[in-house]
């Protein structure tokens, strides 16, 4: 019947016509449930919205406001001061340790992999307790391995220059959602291209260079762009653990924006607050999505 | 291909009512908190009544009241919602702005002007003289913060008092009267005796603390408002102006700063505290660790339970240069009713059953907290159900003086600052601000946050 | 189609007939075991904690630092949370919406990103834009407007709200079988579509197939963000007998100074079990993924 349609005659014109059909959950799904309250967050940046009180509309003045906030400067820079150590240490390890649990010769992989993945599914309120050991500056686990390297190891959450690294720590032991995905992806790894770049010559690195990174780098890819969304918004971790602190050094902007949405009944505020973030994590992805046209291979183009 | 189409044909079904409501969706903040669907909801009014509340924590106790409730109201259904501390807010808010408020809360008692300033919460005065309802049955902190410009929003329902809190057994290694409260009222004497019962190790680790008047390094609740009132210093000029840069203020802060310094520095006040959770029952007090802190009655029951070896005393905290003067800390819950809630006389009646005092005494035996009617407060079986009767006695009698936190819409921004970890008073202690210049930034974010407010109204 | 070995296979680049590097590769392999098990260990380490923790007495739960090993051993706990929490009703409400949001975006999410691997059109560049856009304005600015749509629709106080819109698509997943997708050679739906395999069956028949590691991985992340979903049933759940297990916990915190926190303990090893062991049996399919034999390369 589809093909007795004149319009779908052209290739061109076929394909239109499936991708809408395809993509149409997707499209009602953001019709439904993300453009409405996307431009009602975007209208209520514009007005002085508590909540309760009557709304009024205020222009831009809630984003000239910004620019006179001394914490949201701070906070500014903590999370992206976050994200930079994040994102990368993250991705590396997600890779590293999907590299090592991928080994054919690896006895117990099973087990391995699962005790890889646990910290990313533990309930962090039930586990918070355990970080504050972990991290504890005389007795806890980690300085405590520090010790035997000899190295003195930093008081992390209670000194300012340490907080944020101390976090970022934290973040590494969820790195099991990223071994998933590169675990995934290197399923996909052709053997043969392995076999040729040995019939080359190739050593394990040259094939880690030549070989792995480019076939699974749509997924390396994915990683980073979502890892600098995710960081870009990081919260619950200093919501949780540090509030803030020590001296506004986990002060991370959503959750600045948190206290003014629900504690300070700044709803208007904190939508402009959101809004400038989305500007710049917009141009942030974009920027990546420019960059990736020279180092990402899809196989299937 | 089941999938497909089942899918397919929701989709359809969904869109057409959908596709509305969002777009509605972008229109509807212009008139918040408006009352849906009141035709239903009046029609069955005739014959059952559905009334939500909404707990932060303790579910226990008053699954019981509830249920003896509907044994003397058939007409009424309940539905009895529960939240782990500070996580109603955001439902609250969310629910208020969408008009599907619940008909009670039991909330923090201190953000009920922030509520009330905002029109969030239904006015009770009515209510309060037909139920005959007398303010001077309640603690005076707990009923003046439930008021705000002069018309009574909340019912209190329980409190909470702040006390100096020290280890007689390191006292009575030191030499020291352990029966003798500590000299708070000479805070010259308090950082002496900070540095002196401060022990470290030879790595220059902290062994026992002995005092840090801070409540997120020192491991209390509360104090920094304490200190603060016991030097007489005030928060607020009045409704309109904040005076976080009030003198007294700043030499409460200078004080802290000191403290902090006598036993050792940030460096090692924050290493100390950076190790302990700060979550319910972990206290480096109860296993030795801490001489000193200010915190409130509700370590009774956790010392007892958890710490049952501990040699502790506890006593309010004098007002400075005084003997006989105290001052304290009332902290706590009272129940309201949001605004645009249905069925006003039912909820009320309700919610005169769940604060009355049968409801303060069941909570009160089950959980430790100070009820906030007097007679509940110095009933004798209540205090006997303590652990330490003595001293819940006497805690229970000193909410007769106990101080508040300012009664205003922007109070929860002078606490972030006061109290709270980061922000403000980490300013002084990490060395970024002198006292004076924390206190000058702290009252121009108040102020404008004051302002903001005033100009919305 | 043979079973990719993964890159440090000795068996695919290992030299039987020299002792010296074999004995070389096994002291490798032996290395790399003992860091991987320490590693493991490490990491698992949080769930073990769960567990001693629930297990210890009133008096030693605060002793600082903590008992690795609790004595004497107190399994009440499990029996206590059990009777003061209804957290069997709570299990299968979770487990209900777990099943069928991993439904929704599995089927909802694939077949999007297909449509955006697959296919160009006009506008489609435009669409996935905005797609990666809803993933970057903060959950907390639109949740009232949000919950406004669905007070709209009644849901509140019912689980749709939780879990119909994974069956209309979810950006993370659609980008992430996206990004696998694109992987695939376009050979292969060319040769479908000249054999006369319609536009879904190239989807049915040759995209899922091929994608079962990454269908796999958005099964179980799915499955786990759904399991560990805190403030979407916070907001929008009230009755008691709807709650999912990450909100019923919050039972167990009585005030801000009473927490039951064994009880806590041994309700979240209840809650964390069951993913654990999901993920154990779904991680399999890493292994058995497919290598494109003979298409590429």
């Amino acid at each position: 019947m589809v093909k007795r349609t004149p319009i779908l005659r052209s290739l061109r014109a076929r394909e239109t016509f499936w991708f809408y059909v395809f993509a149409s959950p997707w499209i009602l799904g953001f019709l439904l449930f993300y453009f409405g309250p996307m431009i009602a967050s975007f209208w209520l940046s514009l007005t002085n919205y508590s909540v309760l009180l009557p709304t009024r509309f205020m222009g831009f003045s809630n984003y000239s406001a910004m620019f006179e906030d001394d914490l949201l400067g701070i906070s500014i820079w903590n999370t992206a001061y976050y994200a930079a150590l994040a994102v990368p240490t993250s991705m590396a390890a997600g890779l590293g340790l999907a590299m090592v649990l991928n080994r054919g010769d690896l006895r117990g992989r099973s087990f391995l992999r699962s005790a890889f993945y646990v910290p990313a599914i533990m309930p962090l309120v039930a586990v918070s307790i355990l970080w504050i050991w972990l991290l504890q500056p005389r007795f806890g686990l980690i300085n405590t391995l520090l010790y035997f390297l000899s190295i003195k190891g930093p008081n992390w959450l209670g000194d300012p220059a340490w907080s944020k690294p101390g976090l970022v720590v934290m973040n590494l032991t969820g790195v099991g959602i990223n071994m998933v995905i590169f675990l995934a992806a290197l399923q996909g790894v052709p053997t043969q291209l392995y076999e040729a770049a040995e019939l080359d010559g190739a050593n394990r690195l040259r094939k880690f260079w030549h070989v792995t990174i480019p076939m699974i780098s749509p997924a390396i890819f994915f990683v980073v762009v979502i890892g600098f969304i995710n960081s870009f918004q990081v919260f619950t971790q200093a919501y949780i653990m540090t509030e803030g602190g020590p001296a506004d050094s986990t002060l991370f902007y959503v959750l600045y924006l948190y206290r003014h949405a629900f504690n300070y009944f700044k709803m208007g505020y904190a939508s402009a607050m959101a809004w400038l973030l989305f500007v710049v994590i917009v141009a942030l992805t974009y920027i990546q999505f420019r960059l990736s046209l020279r180092w990402v291979h899809y196989g299937g183009q | 291909m089941m999938t497909s189409t089942f899918s397919r044909r929701r989709f359809l079904q969904y869109s057409a009512g959908g596709l509305g409501a969002a777009l509605a969706a972008a229109c509807v903040p212009a008139a918040p908190a408006a009352p849906a669907d009141t035709g239903a909801a009046a029609d069955e009014s005739m014959e059952a009544v559905n009334l939500e509340f909404w707990s932060e924590g303790a579910a226990d106790w008053a699954e019981e009241r509830i249920e003896k409730y509907q044994e003397m109201m058939p007409s009424v259904s309940i539905e009895f919602v529960t939240f782990k501390w500070g996580e109603m807010t955001p439902k609250l808010m969310t629910a208020s702005a969408g008009g599907a408020a619940p008909h009670i809360t039991r909330q923090d008692r201190f953000r009920m002007a922030g509520w009330a300033g905002r029109g969030g919460a239904t006015l009770l005065d009515d209510f309060v003289a037909q139920y005959n309802i007398n303010a001077d049955d309640y603690f005076p902190a707990t009923w003046a913060e439930g008021v705000w410009d002069g018309k009574v929003y909340s019912i209190p329902f329980n409190t909470d008092g702040r006390f100096i809190i020290w280890n007689k057994d390191i006292f009575a290694e030191h030499g020291l009267e352990a029966d003798d409260p500590p000299p708070t009222q000479d805070w010259e004497a308090m950082i002496g005796l900070a540095e002196q019962l401060t022990q470290t190790n030879d790595d220059g680790a902290v062994e026992v603390m002995g005092f840090i008047p801070s409540q997120m390094l020192g491991y209390g609740n509360g104090g920094d408002y304490v200190y603060a009132w016991a030097n007489g210093a005030e928060f607020m000029k009045d409704e309109r102006t904040a005076w976080m840069d009030n003198p007294l203020l700043v030499e409460t802060m200078q004080w802290q700063y000191d403290c902090v310094n006598a036993v050792g520095g940030i460096d090692v006040a924050s290493e100390f505290s950076s190790g302990w959770p700060t979550v319910a029952g972990f206290n480096p007090f109860g296993t030795g660790r801490l001489a000193m802190m200010v915190s409130g009655d509700w370590n009774l029951s956790t010392f007892a339970r958890y710490y049952e070896d501990l040699n502790f005393g506890l006593a309010p905290w004098r007002i400075r240069g005084t003997m006989d003067q105290y001052t304290g800390f009332a902290g706590g819950f009272c129940l309201a009713i949001p605004a645009g809630a249905q069925n006003l006389e039912e909820s009320f009646e309700l919610l005169n059953f769940l604060a009355g005092l049968d409801s303060q005494i069941a909570h009160t035996l089950r959980y430790q907290n100070i009820p906030c009617l007097i007679e509940a407060a110095l009933d004798e079986d209540v205090i006997n159900s303590s652990p330490y009767p003595d001293l819940r006695r006497l805690a229970n009698e000193s909410m007769n003086y106990a101080n508040f936190r300012p009664i205003t819409p922007v109070g929860q921004e002078i606490q972030d600052l006061w109290t709270y970890p980061g922000t403000g008073r980490d300013w002084v202690f990490y060395g970024q601000k002198t006292p004076e210049e924390a206190c000058v930034d702290m009252q121009e974010i108040v102020q404008k946050a004051l302002d903001d407010f005033w100009a919305s109204v | 189609m043979a079973v990719n070995r993964g890159v440090g296979d000795p068996q695919v680049t290992a030299a039987p007939t020299f002792s010296i590097y074999r004995a070389l590769r096994l002291t490798e392999t032996l290395a790399v075991h003992v860091v991987v098990l320490a590693g493991g260990l490490f990491f698992a380490f949080p769930f073990y904690w769960l567990i001693i923790t629930s297990l210890k007495t009133d008096t030693q739960l605060f002793i600082w630092p903590p008992a690795l090993i609790p004595s004497p051993v107190e399994l009440k706990h499990y029996g206590d949370a059990l009777e003061a929490v209804p957290l069997v009703r709570y299990f299968f409400n979770s487990l209900y919406l777990a099943v069928l949001n991993v439904l929704g975006v599995l089927f909802s999410c694939s077949i999007v990103a297909y449509a955006f691997a697959r296919y160009r059109a006009p506008g489609s560049r435009v669409l996935f834009a905005v797609l990666l856009a809803t993933m970057m304005l903060p959950a907390h600015v639109t949740m009232i407007p949000l919950f406004i749509v669905f007070r709209s629709l009644d849901w509140v106080d019912t689980l749709r709200p939780l879990w119909v819109p994974a069956f209309l698509g979810n950006a993370f997943f659609i980008f992430l079988l996206r990004q696998f997708f694109m992987s695939i050679p376009q050979e292969l739906f060319d040769a479908a579509r000249i054999d006369g395999c319609s536009e879904f069956g190239q989807y049915w028949r040759i995209m899922l197939p091929l994608s079962k590691p990454a269908l796999t991985t958005v099964a179980i992340f799915q499955f786990q963000f759904t399991w560990n979903d805190f403030l979407g049933p916070l907001i929008y759940i009230n009755s008691q007998d709807k709650k999912p297990l990450a909100l019923g916990l919050q039972d167990f915190y009585k005030t801000q100074a009473t927490v039951e926190w064994q009880q806590l303990m041994a309700a979240s090893v209840m809650m964390v079990l069951p993913v654990v062991l999901l993920f154990f049996f779904l991680q399999r399919y890493f292994i058995e993924g497919i290598a494109l034999t003979g298409l590429k390369g």
